[in-house]
């Protein structure tokens, strides 16, 4: 642009100069920028667009969405920041403005070391242990509500808790949510619930905000007193990246106030369609058993006895005969194996009777007084004796006796 | 009369009782009849517990006392 005769160039010529002049400035690709948060929107693409600025000045900035998603709050204006990014032209608009990759609250390093040392203090002392949560009851009659009466998030907590389970009476008690007259209303809140009036379960938070606004929710007094309450309580501070230290003492913690009042409450809708089953099943059930008893005493009437007893009798009769038939069987074969045994037996007898010997041919002789005739001592000549063969007896009168020979030369034993 | 001060959640729990024992299927014919009546009439409270009209929404005063929500919200 040097020459004297100046060339003339378009709107869109002159941004994209200015544009590549910034963006290829080595020192502003990263740049740490200190200021406060001003017109902060989110759009539904999820890209934010806000104001940084300071006393005197302003500066455009843009966080798109995939860097906005590692935000660990939720900005807010008024929120003092530091913010890290390159300075850029948005070409259109001939604007420059920042790209904001991280961004972190400025001036918080001390809130944070209170947060922490408190939190490891009472956890030290088991406040926050698990094994102390206590259920939240189901079926709810009462819910004590304690938060800003004007707030977005006592609104969201009526609606949601009216439309899922009507019949829960909601009570609110109204508290002051920031500031340095918070703690004593949330004290104040969770010692009317806790002791002075049947409540079944208590919501203790508040909506999004700094976590300066959220610190009351810190406070050792407010935690100790969550982790004391005689009523199960559940946290709901701020936004789902929020974990204040009454959130780890409750016996349940949810995200927003929101995702409480649906923790307090069953849902309606799976009540209803849960009776309805009970109803169908009640009916299916009795239904069931009156046709059970229908079938037995259908099956009953109709069983032979009731429809045919002659047969019945008849059928007995068969057993019976088919019984003592085989009755005397068992008999008969009883009283033929006794037959054979004493066959048997009388056999063995007969081998023993001393008078069968006489059957083969040997004959036995007695004096006249039945003695056995032993010896030729016994006897004298013209003396009767008897001989007994096998089918008779012959009467003899002795002639002469005879020593046997072996007798003679003095052997007295019997060859017999 | 008693089943007018019946909770919700006591009348449920009768009711799971009802069917657990028609389920096993022991009740005399009288006995089940009577726990269908009794099990149909706890349906019906159920149903009206649950569909009550009356929405009961109170805000705790500085004295204690309990008032409707939507009249005093302004005042405080």
């Amino acid at each position: 642009m040097e020459q004297t005769e100046r060339e003339v160039i378009s709107v869109t010529e002159l941004n994209l100069y200015i544009k590549d002049k910034i963006e290829s400035d080595f020192l502003l690709r990263g740049i740490l920028v200190r200021g406060e948060i001003s017109n902060f929107k989110r759009y539904s693409s999820g890209h934010c667009y806000f104001t940084l600025k300071d006393e005197a000045c302003a500066v455009r900035a843009v966080m798109f969405k995939f860097d906005a998603l590692s935000l660990n709050f939720q900005p807010t204006d008024g929120m003092k920041v530091i913010a890290l990014g390159r300075a850029g032209v948005y070409e259109r608009d001939g604007q420059y403005q920042l790209y904001v990759s991280q961004m972190r609250q400025d001036g918080l390093g001390s809130l944070y070391e209170a947060y922490e040392n408190l939190k490891a203090k009472l956890n030290a002392e088991g406040l926050f242990d698990e094994n102390k949560k206590r259920p939240i009851p189901e079926f709810p009659n009462r819910i004590g509500v304690i938060t800003s009466p004007t707030g977005a998030a006592v609104r969201d907590i009526i609606n949601i808790t009216g439309r899922r389970y009507p019949s829960a009476e909601v009570v609110v008690y109204p508290a002051i949510v920031q500031g340095s007259e918070s703690v004593p209303t949330l004290l104040a809140g969770l010692n009317y619930f806790g002791y002075t009036k049947l409540t079944d379960v208590i919501i203790i938070g508040r909506g999004g905000g700094s976590i300066e606004d959220l610190w009351s929710f810190n406070d050792e007094r407010v935690v100790r007193a969550v982790a004391a309450s005689p009523v199960p309580v559940i946290s709901a501070v701020g936004h789902e990246t929020d974990f204040t230290l009454c959130d780890f003492a409750a016996d349940l913690r949810a995200p927003t106030p929101s995702a409480a009042a649906e923790c307090a409450t069953p849902d309606r809708e799976q009540l209803t369609e849960r009776i309805a089953q009970t109803k169908s099943r009640l009916t299916v059930l009795t239904e069931k058993e009156i046709s059970a008893r229908k079938d037995k005493l259908k099956r009953l009437s109709s069983s032979r006895v009731l429809t045919d007893p002659q047969n019945f009798i008849l059928d007995r009769k068969v057993a019976l005969d088919i019984i003592t038939e085989k009755l005397t069987d068992k008999l008969k074969i009883q009283i033929q194996n006794k037959k054979t045994e004493l066959k048997e037996h009388t056999a063995t007898l007969n081998a023993l009777n001393p008078l069968s010997v006489l059957s083969r041919g040997y004959s036995a002789a007695f004096d006249e007084n039945g003695n056995v005739i032993k010896s030729i001592n016994q006897i004298k000549n013209g003396e009767k004796i008897s001989t007994k063969v096998s089918d008779g007896t012959i009467i003899s009168t002795v002639m002469s006796t005879e020593m046997n020979e072996v007798k003679k030369h003095g052997k007295e034993k019997n060859e017999f | 009369m008693e089943k007018k001060k019946m909770s919700f959640e006591e009348a449920l729990a009768r009711l799971d009782e009802i069917v657990g024992s028609m389920e096993n299927g022991k009740a005399e014919l009288d006995e089940l009849l009577s726990l269908f009546e009794e099990g149909v009439s706890l349906v019906k409270l159920c149903n009206s517990k649950l569909n009550s009209a009356e929405r009961k929404i109170k805000l705790v005063k500085a004295n204690g006392d309990e008032v409707p929500f939507e009249n005093t919200a302004e005042e405080i």
